[in-house]
């Protein structure tokens, strides 16, 4: 077997030739592509990381808010239920006092109706004893009492003082 | 025994009439004794005589109701009794 080193120069000359055609029209593209699309991912990943950051940040601004709301919401709870206890409080003492007032003006009114009764018993009884003494009185006292009646009052009548 | 004025009001004249005449009401006719018992007590406060005039009002119930002139003397029982009834039945 015989080296053809003129067909072997021809050959590198030629493979020369092409290396400096594909990496001037072919490797240069590619590796432009490939540094946009590396850019593009890094810049993409930069987004994703920022993405991620700004989600942890809200996400802590969620969890803060809420944290906030339910605090608002426990105090805001909290005061109507001690608003609605005093008012429940309130409610019973005044009924309380109206329930209380109302027995007493019953009570009152029932004692001066007892009052009125014992008054209007006191007066029918004091007519009835008037009236009967003045009945019995005028039925029994007989001529000889009357008498004496008038002779007491006739000496009687000397010690009083006229004004004439 | 109470002896008032009424408040009536009455002349010199009327007074000097109505002075001898004393009305006594009582329940019963006063006796002559009594009667007389009157006058004399009245002629004696009054310094003149004075005319008995017994009427007989069985509403007196017992004592004697006397006017002379414008003073009475009301010592009946119906006085006592209308008094206590004012008393305990205001």
């Amino acid at each position: 077997m015989q080296i053809n080193f003129v067909q072997i120069l021809f050959q590198i000359i030629n493979f020369t030739i092409l290396l400096v055609l594909l990496r001037k029209y072919l490797y240069r593209p590619i590796l432009k592509i490939l540094e946009q699309r590396a850019r593009k991912i890094h810049e993409g990943l930069e987004a994703a990381e920022k993405s991620i950051q700004e989600r942890e940040k809200l996400e802590m601004e969620k969890k803060k808010i809420l944290v906030g709301a339910e605090k608002t919401a426990s105090e805001i709870l909290e005061g109507a239920r001690i608003r609605s206890k005093k008012i429940e409080k309130d409610l019973t003492e005044k009924s309380q006092k109206e329930e209380e007032a109302r027995a007493k003006r019953a009570q009152e009114r029932t004692r001066s109706q007892l009052k009125q009764m014992e008054k209007e018993l006191n007066r029918r009884f004091a007519s009835t004893v008037i009236d009967t003494t003045e009945t019995l009185l005028s039925d029994s006292l007989g001529t000889a009492q009357h008498r004496e009646i008038l002779d007491n009052q006739i000496a009687r009548l000397k010690k009083i003082k006229f004004s004439s | 025994m109470n002896a008032s004025n009424t408040n009536k009001p009455v002349s010199a004249a009327d007074g000097e009439a109505q002075a001898e005449t004393a009305l006594v009401v009582t329940a019963i006719p006063l006796s002559k004794t009594q009667s007389h018992q009157i006058s004399e007590v009245l002629k004696e406060k009054f310094g003149r005589e004075v005319k008995l005039e017994n009427r007989v009002d069985k509403s007196v119930i017992a004592g004697m109701y006397i006017r002379v002139g414008d003073q009475i003397i009301d010592s009946t029982l119906r006085l006592k009794l209308d008094k206590l009834r004012e008393r305990l039945l205001p």
